[in-house]
């Protein structure tokens, strides 16, 4: 089977793109993992969050007390930990396409289901994070740092969970036998999606639980 | 992404990097009043973890240079924007 690397520019979509976009599409899609597709939606993905960095940081800037204190009323174990939960399931993703890359199936389905795992932890971190500030008398109309603290947070959570339901069905397409070593586009472009939340949160971890 | 014994590897040096740069950092902001200093080097290790999830885990290392170059300039923007709001407001 042809990779993406030896399919013409745009088949990987199923569209032909114009020829005036071959320099963009070439320096998007050269030995990039996963199909332009998914790259499109990771950089839009990106922007977005990118503005919603752009609203905190504005508010911050002129409500510099409200945001200076903000951060101390947090979990702070709760947010490090899903750091280092989430930079995990990135590992584990990254190992299950190179299990494929190898051509092993079972491997690959083992590191999957790993990173499946990872991502139910967040999400169970992330409601006992919930419930702690919710019982301290938080909620999104406490004050403005807070309103953007359940905005940027529940978001990214919203992505974890279209992330997670993207690896399950990476891994019901591997246990099918969908992708080989030599054809895993799919899994490649599931796993890039992954590590695309992955690096929102990074960004997201100390702008609302550690900056003051 | 190539799946030699050095790429699993590097896959786990990067692994363990990520993990000592996200408590150390942790540990860092928790233990120290904040200051232009401590703000400064939380940011670069935001885009250090950023470049090495970039490179590593996503793969991007041998990607054209746009597809990598657009990931690493925004690990570059974002945190020094952060920064410098952080700082000027602090």
């Amino acid at each position: 089977m042809p990779t993406s690397e030896t399919w013409p520019q745009g088949a990987a979509v199923g569209i032909a793109l114009p020829s005036a976009t071959a320099p963009l599409r070439a320096g998007l899609s050269r030995a990039a993992p996963g199909n332009t597709a998914v790259w499109i939606l990771i950089y839009a993905e990106m922007t977005e969050f990118a503005l919603f960095f752009a609203v905190f940081l504005t508010a911050r800037w002129f409500n510099p007390e409200v945001f200076a204190a903000g951060p101390a009323q947090l979990n702070t174990r709760a947010g490090a930990l899903n750091t280092l939960v989430l930079l995990t399931s990135s590992f584990f993703m990254a190992r299950a396409v190179a299990a494929m890359g190898q051509g092993r199936r079972r491997q690959c389905l083992k590191w999957l289901g790993l990173a499946l795992g990872a991502a139910a932890l967040y999400c169970g971190i992330k409601a006992w994070e919930y419930q702690g500030t919710g019982a301290d008398g938080i909620d999104a109309r406490t004050n403005l740092f807070f309103s953007l603290y359940y905005y940027l947070a529940f978001n990214h959570l919203l992505h974890v969970l279209i992330g997670a339901c993207a690896v399950a069905w990476a891994a019901v397409n591997t246990a099918l036998g969908s992708y080989s070593a030599e054809d895993h586009e799919g899994l490649e472009s599931v796993a890039s999606y992954w590590h695309m939340i992955d690096l929102v949160w990074i960004i997201i971890f100390p702008l609302l639980y550690v900056l003051r | 992404m190539t799946t030699q014994p050095s790429a699993i590897a590097r896959l786990r040096h990067t692994w363990w990097l990520l993990m000592a740069l996200t408590l150390v950092s942790g540990a860092t902001a928790e233990t120290l009043a904040p200051s232009a200093a401590v703000v400064v080097a939380i940011c670069v290790t935001v885009a250090v973890k950023g470049s090495q999830v970039i490179d590593h885990l996503m793969g991007l290392r041998r990607a054209g240079t746009l597809a990598r170059g657009l990931m690493q300039v925004y690990f570059l923007v974002v945190p020094g924007l952060i920064g410098a709001v952080v700082i000027a407001t602090g």
